[in-house]
């Protein structure tokens, strides 16, 4: 994938996590506490779409972090038998955005030198 | 005759030795050892043990008596005994001052002679036994060990809590005393400032078509835990090595294998063909690196971390590294393990934070370095003092792990059974399999006309079986329809059943072994070309140095890892007293604390964060296939309808 496409579509794709984040969890819906901590989640997502835009590896591995913090969150609301919907959405969005982020492709972009044995050559 | 060949064999070869800066015991004349010790039974039960032979009357023909004793007594010697106070402290503090970064090295050997004269001034009003323990030799400053980076920062919390519970456990377990190494030291030293020299016990051995070389190196003490911070202590330590050699037609003796003994491992991965690159030569001797303290030979220079294979880990391993293939390939998924050599991944290596120091900067014994073999003392028929004494060589302490507990002679194991290394040195290495490179034509050659003989006895059998066959199908045909014939017809039909069967398994035998003539033909030619396939082919998993870039590490990381595990179980015990209700929880902050300290400090936070929320994301797709596996199944069943329906309708319309 070129280093273009990946700047684009990661960072779209991440804009796209942090305004579902802020919008399937209202503030009318859910507890002050989960409405902050998805808030809070979707700046980071904003913060690392801006670092994808620059290729900068913070911004990866802010990506990264989002979606951690964002699946444990939901499990422990899920857990907690809670907004199970949201949950399952917001846990399957991140399952796709960690499948994305952590494919050779991707990280590849993010650092030189990093191909997948198997990975059709690039045009230049 | 023999034994002049056995010589000039074992000198042609006799291998070269580095040793680490700091070593203080090299391959010792046996008879000056066992002179220098006394001979000791213990007996069962709380009995004392009891001196049988004093020091300066144990000889090598006098050890080689049959010593007899209940069943369960157990023969040792012991070479040095324990220093007194003031004896131990000029020795600490010779050490220390030779160890002393902030002096020059003159300054430094002015002070360590004017200590080493102060006590032997005063130990001429001691003993005679004092005496014999004077301290002649000051130390070399120059040659001090440094352990270099911290060990315990190598590994992580897992094998640092084993390594703490290791250190704990010499407290119950019997052990070497604390300046047992002190008085060994200056005991050798003594004997080396009398007569300086340096002697191995060669063996001959004659197996299989190979010529086996033993070098047999006895230490007076192996110092590998109280000098380099190893795994134990133990008096005597009896290292070898083996050298392979084949007879050319043409009766030149060519070198083809080497395998180096390293602790108590044995078989393909201690062996190195002679044209491997990692063995090093110097002329036709061999190069080992001995670990310091420990002895133990290593082919390359470093730092070697002690590893322990857990092999009931094993079939986790595997099914881990099928999960992980999958991962990478067929998910095209980045794993940090597909980065890693070979052979380095898996968890059933467990890594312990006990270092082996093998740098090869000091002292050098061999051909053309500081130091010069003696000549050997031949044992290819074994004398009397090998195979009559079956007690240990050193002292026993009754350690409940036999670690601390002195070796056996090169003939026995501690429990006085034969020691594999010397009935079969073949079969030691994992060479018992292999013919020498001037067998190996022939043997393949006898193994492809043997397989061509069995080729001619299955042509005929299948030619047998199969007219047998056939007349019993026609048997079978000709009373098929014959009611009252039916129960021969039915018989006819098992018949011919377990004849085909018969048959099948002859044919695929056949083409099997067609096969293999043809791969025997192929290696044939191979050998006849001189080719002898890859040097490293039979290494499972060999032993490397650390890598240089993970000797570096930090001195805040150092530090951490001296005390992380102390803090980890004193944090644990605050949780307990001070917040007893929020245990669970406590303890998981504790631990994530922790984990990512560790991380920053080893600058793997990238990895665990992605690996975290791998761990996450495959927990959260648990949830949801548990939670909506009804409709999953579903949506599988009508895709692969409408695909098969869409494979058979384009084959359809072409």
């Amino acid at each position: 994938m070129q280093r273009f496409s990946v700047r684009i579509s990661g960072g779209l794709l991440l804009i796209l996590q942090a305004g579902l984040l802020h919008i399937i969890w209202p503030r009318q819906a859910v507890p002050l506490e989960i409405y902050l901590v998805f808030n809070i989640l979707s700046v980071l997502a904003v913060l690392a779409a801006i670092g994808f835009f620059f290729l900068l590896h913070t911004g990866w591995l802010s990506g990264m972090l989002t979606q951690g913090l964002s699946l444990l969150v939901s499990l422990i609301i899920y857990t907690m038998g809670r907004e199970i919907l949201l949950a399952q959405l917001t846990m399957l969005y991140s399952i796709f955005m960690v499948l994305y982020l952590n494919s050779f492709n991707i990280r590849g972009a993010f650092r030189t030198g990093l191909n997948h044995p198997d990975a059709p050559e690039e045009n230049p | 005759m023999r034994q002049t060949s056995d010589l000039e064999l074992l000198r042609r070869f006799e291998p070269v030795i580095h040793y680490t800066r700091g070593e203080e015991f090299f391959p010792i004349d046996i008879t000056h050892y066992v002179e220098t010790c006394n001979l000791w039974v213990k007996r069962s039960g709380f009995a004392e043990p009891e001196c049988l032979v004093s020091i300066g009357q144990l000889t090598l023909d006098k050890l080689a008596e049959p010593w007899l004793d209940t069943s369960e007594s157990v023969f040792f010697l012991k070479f040095a005994d324990p220093l007194t106070a003031a004896e131990l402290a000029t020795y600490k503090l010779q050490a220390s001052l030779s160890r002393s970064k902030f002096r020059g090295v003159r300054e430094a050997s002015r002070q360590v002679q004017s200590v080493t004269d102060t006590f032997n001034v005063l130990s001429k009003d001691g003993s005679d036994e004092a005496r014999r323990l004077k301290l002649t030799v000051p130390p070399d400053p120059s040659n001090v060990f440094h352990a270099g980076g911290g060990r315990l920062a190598r590994v992580g919390y897992l094998s640092r809590f084993a390594h703490a519970l290791y250190q704990f456990s010499l407290l119950a377990r019997g052990r070497v005393p604390g300046d047992a190494a002190a008085a060994a030291a200056i005991t050798y030293q003594n004997i080396l400032t009398e007569e300086e020299e340096y002697r191995y016990c060669g063996r001959v051995v004659r197996q299989n078509g190979w010529i086996v070389l033993q070098y047999w190196f006895l230490y007076a003490f192996n110092n590998w835990r109280s000098g380099f911070y190893g795994v134990n202590d133990h008096e005597a330590d009896w290292e070898m090595i083996c050298i392979y050699l084949s007879e050319a037609p043409n009766d030149n003796i060519v070198p083809e294998w080497v395998a180096y003994a390293s602790h108590d491992f044995s078989g393909d991965d201690l062996r190195r063909r002679w044209d491997d690159l990692e063995l090093e030569k110097i002329g036709e001797h061999p190069v080992i690196y001995a670990g310091a303290g420990s002895h133990a030979s290593y082919y390359t220079a470093g730092e070697y971390l002690v590893e322990l294979e857990i092999p009931f880990l094993t079939p986790l391993a595997r099914l881990t590294d099928q999960l992980q293939k999958f991962w990478r390939e067929k998910l095209r998924q980045f794993s940090d393990e597909g980065l890693q050599p070979k052979g380095k991944t898996g968890f059933s290596i467990f890594h312990l934070p006990f270092v082996d120091y093998a740098r090869g900067d000091g002292l050098s014994i061999g051909s053309e370095q500081d130091k010069t073999w003696a000549t050997p003392y031949i044992i290819s028929e074994p004398p009397s003092w090998i195979s009559q004494y079956r007690g240990l060589w050193g002292i026993y302490t009754q350690d409940l792990l036999a670690s601390e507990d002195a070796p056996a002679g090169p003939m026995y194991n501690r429990n006085g059974t034969v020691r594999r290394a010397w009935y079969d040195p073949l079969g030691w290495a994992g060479l018992d399999k292999i013919p020498t490179t001037f067998q190996a034509l022939e043997r393949v050659r006898e193994q492809h006309a043997a397989l061509t003989k069995r080729q001619i006895e299955l042509t005929q059998m299948i030619e047998e079986k199969s007219h047998q066959l056939t007349g019993l199908g026609m048997e079978a045909a000709a009373v098929r329809n014959h009611p009252h014939l039916k129960k021969v017809y039915e018989a006819r039909q098992e018949e011919i059943k377990i004849l085909a069967e018969e048959i099948d398994q002859l044919r695929a035998e056949f083409a099997e072994n067609g096969a293999m003539l043809e791969a025997f033909d192929l290696h044939a030619r191979q050998i006849e070309r001189g080719e002898r396939g890859l040097a490293r082919a039979h290494i499972r998993r060999a032993s490397t140095p650390i890598p240089e870039s993970e000797l570096k590490v930090g001195r805040l990381m150092e530090t951490w890892a001296a005390i992380s595990i102390g803090l980890i179980l004193i944090s644990l015990v605050g949780v307990m007293f001070f917040a007893p209700q929020n245990y669970i929880m406590g303890l998981i902050a504790i631990v994530t604390l922790f984990i990512i300290i560790e991380s920053t400090f080893r600058r793997r936070l990238t990895q665990l964060v992605t690996r975290t929320t791998i761990t996450l994301a495959m927990v959260a797709a648990l949830v949801l296939i548990a939670d909506f596996f009804p409709q999953l199944a579903i949506i599988c069943a009508l895709v692969a309808g409408g695909y098969m329906m869409w494979q058979n309708l384009r084959e359809l319309w072409g």
